[in-house]
């Protein structure tokens, strides 16, 4: 009797580990069509698994994903970004083994990315777009105030001047977010950097990187050109943005849909601000990781692959707007598109460095949230800010 | 005599005494038995699991690493935001605390008089404290941001307005501002019903010998409203300590550590910075402090509460 129901047991466990290959742990709630579209492109390419997901909103994920599997059990894909890869590496199995198995060749897949979900040398995760960050103009604030639109060779100077001349009639120029993640692509334009050569922070100690937040600060601390800084957890820059009264702001191609639908705003875009106006600009792609504790490695890949296969990434692009992180499905964001704006991506496209993160980054965010008011305000230099954010988050 | 008193007492009565006994102390502790497990297993079991993790370097990713005191060394040596945050906390306490007493207070006392519709106006008082706090919070920062309402009426009066909540002076007053209209509703109901309960001859009394309004407020009603007062000051000193929502919705904390609190930061460290064991070293001493207040009130009570 009793080892019936240990039989039972253990057969019941196997069962749910075998469902657990076909799920994904992602931000779900509020994303749902996203990952319908996902799931029903991905699906008839592996029949024989149903592909679930299930998961918090996306301002919570970071910290959901951690108690989720440190419980030591949870889907099997792992929703990351290249951003994140080296936070959540310790959830991660590493995928190298796994690809050569099955002979998966990973340059079809953008670069960027690829080097982005690799830590210490190991694939974490393989990538189902890969966005680069540009700048969403107003042109119709441009055009009133006879400013010339930003060209595909967009250098912080003009960005800095184009943001002070729109800053009247209770307009801004620039909306800043709070989030470190908008400062990077700033910082990697300026060719700062805030790792050091082991992949941890460097904050301090650090003069390129110092400058250049300086220069991001003065937006506001001296020039007056920026709204009030947007926390990005309830509100966004793009709700600013819709309201016709901020003449840029800076954020991932991910964004384009939605701004493409704000009926009141003529927008462009731009490649994100660099020194030299030849970038590189910074690019953050998301994608799946298979769970350590996943018990059919083997399956979760066949789902992985099947979910970042050229076919479903073209058709998830075609359908929502992403920019596919297979090159060849790359093409399948021009659906819909303004033919200017598809023209400029292809030239933001020509130089891109993938945003590299740190184990602390969700530490880093959250104090750069906290601390980036005080810069934009002028009430603390950008030293005194990295000061504060490098000692807290240590 | 012995005789006389053994006849006297009734053969079994002390078996049916303590069979009784038996009995009432089977029947409370199946009474007591929810609430005695509640109390184990969701306070007694992880305050004891959170002291015993204050020992550890414990990571949700980053695994379990014993390090014996020195999570507490780290707090109380070398953290620059523990102090600060402390001081918001005692600073909020200190303020949030009278200030919605005293508003509960003056509400109750109000509406204790012929007030026209005065049910209406306890609802409407005490419907901030039934919607959720998420709500409460984003209406209120919409209204406090840049293009908000509250700056639109300022600059249609000729004023320039304010980034509210990103000016460190300015964004603790709106987190103690929002958190004393979204909490006043409820003290203002218990007291309320304790002014409800005083009898009116207490008052025809005191207006016989004399006494005033404001006599009759500091002779009467004060005294016989203690009991609820201190109910009331008891819970509200206690939640002030556990602030957490309204600045963590409100600001995040900031600007800076500006509006960070115990329990936020706690927080944060817990599971936005990945350090469980840290967060329970804070846990424990907001713990030790509330139980230090706390105790120090039921002391103090004996000297001011009158129980009919």
């Amino acid at each position: 009797m009793i080892s019936s129901t240990m039989m039972t047991a253990c057969g019941s466990g196997s069962a749910t580990s075998a469902d657990m290959s076909g799920q994904m742990f992602t931000w779900a709630a509020g994303s749902e069509a996203q990952w319908d579209a996902f799931v029903k492109a991905a699906q008839p390419q592996v029949p024989n698994t149903k592909i679930k997901y299930q998961g918090p909103s996306f301002s919570d994920y970071w910290t959901k994903v951690k108690t989720q599997y440190s419980g030591g059990s949870g889907p099997c894909l792992i929703t990351t970004q290249s951003a994140r890869t080296q936070e959540l590496q310790p959830l991660l199995t590493p995928l190298d083994d796994l690809l050569k198995n099955k002979n998966v060749d990973v340059s079809s897949y953008d670069a960027s990315m690829i080097k982005g979900m690799t830590v210490g040398g190991k694939l974490y995760g393989l990538p189902y777009d890969a966005e680069p960050f540009v700048v969403y103009y107003n042109k119709d604030l441009f055009a009133k105030y006879h400013i010339p639109a930003p060209g595909p060779n967009f250098t912080t100077a003009e960005f800095a001047a184009a943001a002070k001349a729109l800053t009247r009639d209770g307009n801004y120029g620039f909306a800043p977010s709070s989030g470190f993640d908008y400062f990077t692509s700033f910082a990697i334009g300026n060719g700062a950097t805030w790792r050091d050569d082991a992949g941890n922070l460097k904050l301090v100690n650090n003069p390129k990187l110092e400058q250049v937040l300086k220069q991001y600060f003065d937006l506001g601390a001296a020039d007056h050109a920026t709204s009030e800084v947007v926390t990005q957890d309830k509100t966004t820059v793009e709700d600013r943005f819709s309201t016709g009264k901020i003449g840029m702001i800076v954020d991932g191609t991910w964004q384009y849909s939605q701004i493409a639908g704000y009926k009141n705003v003529h927008f462009g875009i731009a490649p994100a601000p660099s020194a030299t106006g030849n970038g590189p600009v910074m690019t953050e792609g998301s994608g799946w990781g298979i769970s350590k504790t996943c018990k059919d490695k083997s399956k979760a890949l066949d789902v992985l692959l099947a979910l970042t296969s050229a076919k479903t990434e073209q058709a998830v692009a075609a359908q929502l707007g992403i920019m596919p992180a297979q090159k060849s499905a790359q093409s399948a964001w021009a659906a819909g598109k303004q033919p200017a704006d598809v023209t400029m991506l292809k030239t933001v496209l020509r130089s891109t460095e993938p945003q590299r993160t740190t184990p602390n980054w969700n530490a880093v965010q959250t104090l750069f949230g906290q601390y980036s008011p005080l810069g934009f305000s002028g009430r603390q230099s950008a030293a005194q800010v990295l000061q504060h954010v490098s000692a807290s988050a240590q | 005599m012995a005789v006389i008193e053994k006849a006297a007492k009734p053969a079994g009565s002390r078996p049916q005494r303590t069979g009784r006994r038996n009995r009432d102390g089977r029947l409370a502790l199946i009474y007591l038995a929810p609430g005695v497990l509640g109390l184990l297993l969701f306070v007694v079991l992880p305050l004891i699991g959170a002291f015993v993790v204050s020992f550890f370097d414990w990571g949700l990713t980053t695994g379990v690493h014993f390090t014996g005191l020195a999570n507490y060394r780290k707090l109380f040596t070398k953290d620059v935001n523990f102090p600060v945050v402390l001081r918001n906390t005692l600073i909020f306490v200190v303020i949030y605390t009278p200030l919605n007493l005293l508003c509960a207070l003056g509400m109750a006392n109000w509406l204790n008089t012929r007030v026209y519709a005065k049910g209406l106006f306890r609802v409407l008082f005490f419907l901030p404290v039934i919607t959720p706090s998420v709500a409460n919070a984003l209406v209120w920062r919409f209204m406090l941001q840049q293009d908000g309402v509250v700056n639109q009426v300022i600059r249609a009066f000729g004023g320039h307005g304010s980034d509210w909540l990103q000016d460190p002076t300015t964004a603790m007053v709106w987190v103690i501002v929002l958190s004393i209209w979204q909490s006043f509703g409820y003290n203002l109901i218990v007291l309320g019903a304790g002014l409800d309960a005083i009898e009116d001859n207490l008052y025809e009394a005191a207006r016989i010998d004399g006494a005033g309004p404001l006599r009759r407020f500091f002779s009467v009603t004060l005294p016989m409203l203690s009991p609820s007062l201190f109910f009331t000051s008891t819970m509200t000193v206690i939640s002030a300590f556990q602030v957490f929502t309204q600045p963590q919705l409100l600001t995040g904390g900031g600007p800076g550590q500006s509006t960070n609190t115990l329990v936020l930061y706690l927080y944060q460290n817990g599971f936005s910075f990945d350090r469980l064991g840290y967060a329970s070293v804070i846990g424990w001493v907001l713990f030790v402090m509330i139980m230090i207040v706390t105790g120090v009130q039921f002391a103090g009570q004996r000297r001011w509460v009158h129980y009919a």
